[in-house]
């Protein structure tokens, strides 16, 4: 199951700042992505993105599609790099403020006919094409690639781009950082926030607030449901209600926060008002939990869900590679994920997530 | 450390119930029967949960749902195991089934004659062939019947996009309150939001630029928002849903408006009043468009009512979006809802923001917006 919620406009595109992605990143992602398609016998690689699932576009071009009917498509070769996107042509110069591709292209009718052009003006209607975003794609662009191409031209990229992405550079983990910095920021303005007789919904509405006056863009808050600890319910954080807080309760708050593209998540135990010893002490072993999920082994043996245990790789998608907990990936070094504990104490359950890297074989929260 | 700059204060809570459910599925099951169709897979992903929502009022939470609307049965809501719980608590829809396997669950349904599916342009090429596979033949397209009957809006999706209005008014008021020299852009916007949200909007399209000379609106930015500058909106609550959103499109000055720029207002203001004036049942909506244009190209603009100087005329929102452009010859009909905004660049003062939010009712037109349309002018001192 997704966890991921579509906003109705995400706010994931963001002006190049050169300070956190330098023009070196860049080189460094497009000669690794050149040197692997050559190693593949590839001359393209033709990258699928939409508002789902943006990461492989923003990586190749810093576009992220913001809204559900603006899907993408990146075109990489050895000169060039091609970003079509499909937007008003009014919004096309836009875009090429935001973007670091060679060209942006209109796409007025609909991306095959786009991607024919671009492919003509690549020399490629006779190219080996590798496709990313072959289990996303509407069929609409599979077919386009078929009619583009030439019969047996284009090959799926597989695992090319989730593995590439996965490793975060040096300049993508201090970018993340400074996202888990805000993560902590919002969570401490929120504990300070939470009064009895509020509702969840107005925690939503002013933890969304305090991401956004920090510089974020999108926001998701959830709260975590009762876990059952079975393999059916790996993601144990649900959508908020209405329900009002009382004196002495314990909200479980998860917070994904996006920043400059990347996302950072956060989750923590708030007690509404002055914490019982036995809520102070759940608070204590959740954190201890938490430290011990981080000091693990990654050995890639199967993640144990004795503690409600939540991990999964996270940058420029809200989940992406290593699946820790889905698929029982391990991970390694180069990681950034996503780890979350929840523990039960005397009938109330706990939680305690943050942003880890993974650097020499270890675990270490971002912030 | 942020602290709160609002008063949480929500508008009224309407609910969504079994009966209201029920028309829908009736304006379904009347253009369903009319085509001979007599079974809609009504289904949605994370990008098209409009689907689901309206057919449902269920806020999709995971991969996918889906519901099942039939001439003869009564509907079968299907969502992921792991959130069956809610779905059942907040949906009145009566039967809400698990499902681990959408595609072999609605492909099974889909293997009879006059079934159709609604949200094929959403799915992947994957989950397509998997429900023909499953289905054993072609999968028929039965979009048309989910627009036919989301086109006109019940009395209660009227009230719920009346309360988004309101809420787009409030939000407006607290940027134009709010404002000061020196704010990013992304400030402004988080105190719109936040008033907005605090009022029952769980969502919002908002566009925001600033500039001496805007180009296009886009997304805010960390650049900060200084003197002389003209401020752009398109701000865009939902109220329950993206189905029940209502838009603003407004323009700030910091400081004074200048002549030119006054102008081009002006000739907006008159763009939109023409459209407004032929809003009513039976007028086409390419009339609406052309009236737009029209306006603006008497004053020397013809060359700029095309791309790349403006984008659309208006639109609904959501599921029964509608298109304001002059390829759409449809007759316009009492309770469509949707946005008239002139929108556009102009080479003398930049990109201008106006628009206005409407339902068609059998005599006119009902506006919803309380705000006056004029610029809206912001002493420029910090």
């Amino acid at each position: 199951m997704s966890f991921v919620r579509v906003a109705i406009l995400k706010h994931g595109l963001t002006v190049w700042d050169k300070a956190l992605v330098p023009p070196s990143e860049v080189e460094r992602r497009l000669r690794a992505v050149r040197s692997l398609m050559e190693q593949n016998g590839w001359d393209a690689l033709v990258a699928y993105s939409d508002q789902l699932h943006c990461g492989g576009v923003g990586y190749l071009t810093n576009f992220q599609s913001y809204e559900p009917r603006h899907p993408a498509l990146a075109i990489v070769t050895a000169t060039a790099v091609d970003l079509i996107p499909k937007v008003a042509a009014r919004d096309i110069n836009y875009i090429k403020l935001y973007s670091w591709a060679d060209e942006v292209h209109e796409c007025e009718e609909d991306l095959a006919t786009s991607l024919g052009r671009v492919a003509e003006l690549r020399d490629l209607k006779n190219a080996k094409v590798a496709f990313d975003g072959v289990r996303e794609a509407p069929a609409a662009v599979a077919l386009a690639m078929k009619s583009v191409f030439r019969p047996g031209a284009v090959s799926d990229a597989g695992d090319f781009m989730p593995l590439l992405r996965r490793t975060k550079s040096a300049a993508e983990r201090t970018l993340m950082t400074v996202a888990a910095e805000k993560a902590e920021s919002v969570l401490a303005s929120l504990s300070a926030f939470l009064r009895p007789g509020m509702s969840e919904l107005e925690a939503a509405a002013f933890a969304d607030y305090a991401a956004r006056s920090e510089g974020c863009m999108d926001t998701d808050v959830l709260a975590l449901r009762r876990p059952d600890g079975s393999n059916r319910n790996p993601f144990p954080f649900a959508p908020l209600e209405p329900r009002l807080f009382e004196a002495g309760g314990v909200f479980n708050v998860y917070l994904a926060l996006q920043y400059h593209g990347y996302w950072t998540e956060i989750s923590e135990s708030i007690v509404i008002g002055e914490p019982r010893m036995a809520q102070t002490d759940g608070k204590r072993i959740a954190r201890a939990y938490l430290q011990e999920a981080l000091d693990e082994s990654l050995s890639g043996a199967p993640v144990s869900d004795r503690r409600f245990l939540w991990i999964h790789g996270i940058g420029l998608d809200r989940e992406e590679a290593p699946f820790t907990s889905r698929s029982h990936q391990a991970d390694a070094t180069g990681d950034v994920l996503g780890v979350h504990v929840a523990v039960e104490r005397d009938g109330e359950f706990f939680v305690c997530g943050r942003s880890a890297a993974v650097t020499e074989a270890k675990r270490r929260v971002l912030a | 450390m942020t602290t709160a700059t609002i008063h949480y204060e929500r508008v009224k809570e309407i609910v969504i119930d079994a009966a209201e459910l029920s028309r829908r599925h009736e304006l379904m099951r009347s253009s369903m029967a009319k085509a001979g169709v007599d079974l809609v897979v009504v289904f949605s992903t994370p990008l098209s949960a409009i689907n689901v929502h309206y057919a449902a009022n269920y806020d999709l939470f995971g991969d996918a749902a889906a519901v099942v609307v039939s001439l003869d049965a009564d509907p079968i809501l299907y969502v992921e195991e792991q959130d069956l719980e809610r779905a059942t608590r907040v949906c009145a829809i009566r039967d809400v089934r698990p499902c681990g396997d959408f595609a072999a669950v609605c492909g099974s349904l889909l293997g009879r004659d006059g079934a159709t599916f609604a949200g094929l342009e959403w799915v992947s090429g994957e989950f397509s062939a998997a429900l023909s596979a499953w289905a054993g033949r072609e999968i028929k397209n039965g979009g048309a019947h989910l627009l036919a009957a989301s086109l006109i809006k019940t009395p209660v999706e009227q009230e719920l996009i009346r309360q988004a209005a309101a809420i787009a008014d409030a939000g407006f008021l607290r940027g134009f309150d709010s404002l000061e020299a020196g704010m990013p852009e992304y400030v402004l916007a988080a105190e719109m939001e936040y008033a907005m949200r605090a009022k029952g909007a769980v969502d919002n399209f908002g566009l925001l630029s600033a500039g001496k000379h805007n180009r296009v609106i886009g997304l805010p930015t960390s650049k900060p928002i200084e003197a002389g500058d003209t401020l752009i909106f398109e701000i865009t609550p939902a109220r329950l849903g993206r189905n029940y959103s209502a838009q603003l499109c407004r323009t700030i000055t910091v400081g004074p408006a200048g002549k030119k720029l006054k102008d081009c207002y002006a000739i907006q203001e008159e763009a939109l009043e023409a459209a407004m004036a032929l809003v009513k049942p039976g007028a086409l909506v390419c009339d609406l468009t052309k009236a737009q244009d029209d306006v603006i190209s008497r004053y020397g603009f013809a060359d700029y009512c095309r791309a790349p100087y403006m984008r659309a005329r208006g639109h609904g929102f959501g599921a029964g979006r509608i298109d304001l452009s002059r390829k759409n010859t449809k007759a316009i009909e009492a309770g469509m809802s949707f946005i008239i905004h002139p929108n556009q660049y102009f080479p003398d003062a930049g990109y201008l923001a106006l628009g206005e939010m409407i339902i068609v009712t059998e005599s006119g037109v009902e506006r919803l917006c309380s705000l006056r349309p004029g610029i809206f002018e912001k002493e420029a001192a910090a």
